[in-house]
């Protein structure tokens, strides 16, 4: 058994905390990431809103759900809060093409959206929409943070299991949840964790931060209304830590809250598909110049351990198995010269040519590489050889997306939902916190009509 | 190879035919049912259980299945949610004593909800509710103890597993169907035990039920899933136990059942006390007026007083983990059920007289379900009794007339209400629709409500 946490008081110290920096303005920066990472994931889920995997959960929610005025974003429907925020949480990821923090593989932007428009779509102001989202991502990255990385080593889809935390922290904070009734609810969602890593390739994984958005909203409802969870669910023995991660660090997860922000460490993709296939396809389109129409003999990928452990699948089914490979990645960066969702459409995936180059990739193990790092080493029919060394991934870190990039980005994602609406989108977004409510940015990313 | 447990355990739940079970493992499963109905309709009032009701009506959707001792009609994954928290509320449910799961709070109301929404049959019911149990069962012999050792509360994440096997059954679903529902509902296998002592403790076969449910209705419609969960690569197996063992999980499938090994408390506190309570109510008679006693002893397995070792209770919760309320209202009353347990009974001048009498001596030479008790009258008499296995201990099980006995004293006074619901569920095989099962719970919950005891 793993020993108990050193921090008995975690949960009510993080609830101390959260409650502080609700009361208070966000710092500049902080805000203007917060809407950066908001317009991303809208963005992506507005993206997938047809995706079958989402017509299919809607599906579910109109023959099993309530009466809702919860929206989601890029369809008609509204929803009750519990579905909704399902629905929303599963489009945000189901393109793998939503936010990430590298250090924990975390991809904050999902739960906390669909946490927000689960049941923030009336009566909450802006400013407190948005200092709500934030703080939601930044709760999620410090629980991740306080179990990494053994916590994701071990098997667990993280995005579910510290996404749980911080949609009940959004929810909460949506609701004006007292002290004591916040760290119920905090309590409540630490039992209501989901996600192994199993699942990836099917629409599980991108369910994981849907349920865990509407579980957080579940544990806050139930919180409001007096419904009891352990004192110390996050810290305590047999707790969130302990069972979770039998490495946890709670400090990381209390240390400097409220001055040092995590999520100005999320990150936008350029790119669907795993964070760690990136730095493959950025040195694959790169080498793509130098390679004319010759034909290609081999290729090697040298990348970190994340890198095999998580996209070495050489002949991936369709286009959400796909998503998680890296001689996929590589094969379509090489033939297309571009990688968007047409790259892992179903039919691109099932492509023989692809296919025939997919095969042709070999992943390496380097351990001197980072994760946001790689060397494409090519050899041509000719016997020329080319090595590619991406030092950062683009949208990493070091080399974030600029302002245009993610603009673009933006735009190939909404204008084929929603003809004509990224301008109004992004002046919506940059807007949020100085209007009354939620109203105008849900009128914009909300096309009008009846269901389809 | 790794064992492929998740399709085998799909196909166990998918391919058998209704009505197809042993005698004895129908009987388990009956006793279980009846069990649990009588429970969740007694707990439908509970605080815990109001609140959940309450969130579960704000989200409204349509009335299709109901919730256990109300007219409150549901969508059928919020009636499960209900009914698995209102079973497991009161901490008296079944238990299976090897791995400490509750089978039945997280299946008996997926089953439930799916079955009376459906409209099918009592024998599909019952054979939905007995394969269902089995899985959870055989999922967690597969993973305990380690999994529980880590700290999981078993009732939870297993109760996924058995919840979407029942549910995917109820529904039609084939093998492959049924896998992926197991993969939806499997990666959201949760639970923490340091829940123990909160409301969330309930809430976690309640959510298993809910989950398992929604996994089922998301399969049917197409969601794709790891069909592999148990013993996929980073599937549940992996992640969550040190030593997962698949050959238990899917051997002699069918053949040898977990679902038998089902124990039945007779008590509604821990079981490590029962064997305490057997003897006080064995020599309740001998002794006569409380007055007369001068002092029990009662020499018991050392886990006893780790867990049981209140020596005043003043709420109802804390008598439950105080050996001494238990060995005093079992020689008042001759008895330890619900209304053992309330607030006005731990408090009571005569139990609480009786309880200071109480010497509880730990001794390694006695077993868990063993205790040795003797009675000092004021007259120097001295009455000694041994209890070798408590009641409702594998080695001793409930008899079917002790879980009539049981059911009614769930409500004091509630025959013949009882009665009927027993008679009901006994015979839930016969029944065309669960109608009259859903009838005679709400009539035993209407009963007199559970009386203080003089």
């Amino acid at each position: 058994m793993a020993v108990a946490s050193q921090a008995p008081g975690a949960t009510a110290a993080l609830v101390a905390g959260v409650l502080d920096m609700g009361a208070t303005p966000l710092p500049p920066v902080v805000r203007a990431h917060a809407k950066r990472i908001l317009l991303n994931v809208l963005a992506t889920t507005i993206g997938a809103s047809r995706h079958p995997s989402v017509e299919i959960l809607v599906g579910l929610a109109r023959e099993q759900g309530g009466d809702g005025v919860a929206p989601i974003p890029g369809r008609c429907e509204r929803l009750d809060p519990y579905y909704a925020a399902m629905v929303t949480g599963l489009a945000s990821h189901i393109d793998d093409f939503d936010d990430t923090h590298l250090q924990t593989v975390i991809h904050p932007g999902g739960p906390a959206l669909a946490a927000l428009f689960g049941l923030g779509s009336e009566g909450v102001t802006g400013r407190r929409a948005l200092r709500a989202f934030a703080i939601g991502c930044e709760v999620e990255l410090r629980v991740g943070l306080a179990v990494s990385p053994w916590h994701y080593d071990a098997g667990w889809h993280i995005t579910g299991t510290c996404g749980v935390i911080g949609a009940a922290v959004v929810a909460g904070l949506v609701l004006g949840l007292e002290p004591e009734a916040l760290t119920h609810a905090i309590g409540i969602a630490a039992s209501e964790t989901l996600g192994l890593r199993v699942a990836h390739g099917t629409m599980v994984k991108a369910a994981h931060p849907g349920k865990a958005a509407a579980n957080g909203i579940l544990a806050a409802m139930l919180a409001e209304r007096g419904f009891t969870a352990a004192p110390d669910a996050l810290g305590g023995p047999r707790g969130f830590f302990d069972v979770l991660s039998p490495r946890a660090d709670p400090d990381r997860l209390l240390t400097d809250l409220g001055t040092s922000w995590h999520m100005l460490e999320d990150t936008m993709k350029p790119y669907p598909g795993g964070v760690v296939t990136h730095p493959f396809i950025d040195a694959a389109l790169a080498a793509r110049g130098r390679i004319g129409d010759r034909g290609i003999a081999g290729v090697t990928a040298r990348c970190h351990r994340l890198v095999l452990e998580l996209t070495s699948d050489p002949s991936p089914s369709d286009g959400l198995h796909a998503r998680l490979s890296t001689p996929h990645a590589v094969a379509v960066a090489l033939t297309d010269g571009t990688v968007g969702l047409g790259q892992y459409a179903d039919r691109r995936v099932a492509d023989p040519a692809i296919a025939r180059l997919r095969e042709k990739v070999a992943l390496r193990r380097d351990d001197t590489l980072r994760a946001d790092e790689g060397v494409l080493e090519l050899v041509l029919d000719d016997g020329e050889h080319i090595v590619e060394h991406v030092t950062h991934a683009r949208g990493s870190l070091e080399r974030p997306l600029e302002d245009r990039e993610l603009l673009a980005k933006v735009q190939a994602l909404v204008e084929p939902v929603l003809p004509g609406c990224t301008e109004a989108l992004y002046a919506e977004v940059e807007n949020v916190d100085r209007v009354p409510g939620l109203a105008g940015l849900i009128g914009v990313v909300t096309p009008s009509g009846r269901p389809r | 190879m790794r064992v492929p447990a998740t399709r085998r355990l799909a196909a166990f739940a998918a391919g058998r035919d209704a009505g197809d079970l042993p005698e004895e493992t129908a009987r388990a499963g009956r006793r279980a049912v009846a069990n649990a109905i009588a429970l969740a309709a007694a707990a439908s009032s509970h605080p815990a259980v109001t609140r959940v009701l309450d969130v579960a009506s704000a989200l409204g959707g349509p009335q299709q299945a109901t919730v256990l001792g109300t007219d409150v009609r549901l969508p059928m994954q919020w009636a499960a949610l209900v009914n698995g928290m209102a079973i497991h509320v009161e901490d008296f449910d079944d238990t299976h004593l090897q791995t400490v799961i509750h089978p039945a709070a997280p299946v008996v109301p997926a089953a439930l909800a799916v079955a009376e929404a459906k409209a099918l049959s009592g024998a599909q019911f019952l054979t939905a509710v007995v394969v269902g149990m089995e899985v959870a069962l055989r999922v967690g012999v597969g993973v305990c103890p380690g999994h529980f050792d880590r700290g999981w509360h078993v009732t939870g994440t297993t109760g996924h597993f058995g919840a979407a096997a029942a549910a995917s059954r109820l529904l039609g679903l084939d093998a492959g169907a049924t896998a992926r529902a197991m993969g939806i509902a499997g990666t959201q296998a949760a639970g923490l035990q340091v829940a123990l002592g909160s409301m969330t403790k309930a809430f976690h076969p309640g959510k298993a039920a809910a989950d398992g449910v929604e996994a089922a209705l998301l399969a049917a419609r197409g969601f794709t899933g790891p069909t592999d969960v148990l013993e996929g690569h980073r599937g549940f197996g992996e992640v969550t136990a040190p030593a997962p063992d698949y050959l238990a999980m899917v051997d002699d499938l069918g053949e040898r059942w977990e679902t038998e090994r089902n124990a039945f408390k007779p008590y509604a506190c821990g079981i490590v006390s029962h064997p305490a309570i057997d003897a006080a109510i064995a020599l309740r008679d001998a002794v006569g007026p409380v007055e007369r006693v001068a002092r029990i002893d009662v020499r018991v397995h050392p886990v006893v007083l780790d867990v049981m070792g209140v020596k005043a209770p003043e709420r109802g919760l804390e008598g439950k983990f105080s050996v001494f309320h238990c060995v005093a209202v079992g020689l008042l009353d001759g008895a330890a059920s619900l209304a053992q347990y309330s607030d006005e009974r731990v408090r009571d001048p005569a139990v609480r007289r009786l309880r200071d009498l109480v010497h509880a001596q730990p001794d390694g030479a006695i077993a868990k379900d063993e205790a040795r008790m003797s009675v000092q009258l004021t007259d120097g008499t001295r009455l000694e009794h041994h209890v070798a296995h408590a009641t409702g201990s594998e080695s001793r099980p409930l008899t079917d007339g002790e879980l009539r006995d049981k059911v009614a004293l769930l409500h004091a006074g509630a025959e013949p209400a009882a009665g009927d619901l027993m008679d009901v569920v006994m015979g839930v095989d016969e029944l065309p629709r669960l109608d009259e099962l859903l009838a005679a719970a709400r009539s035993f919950s209407l009963a007199k409500p559970p009386a203080t005891a003089a």
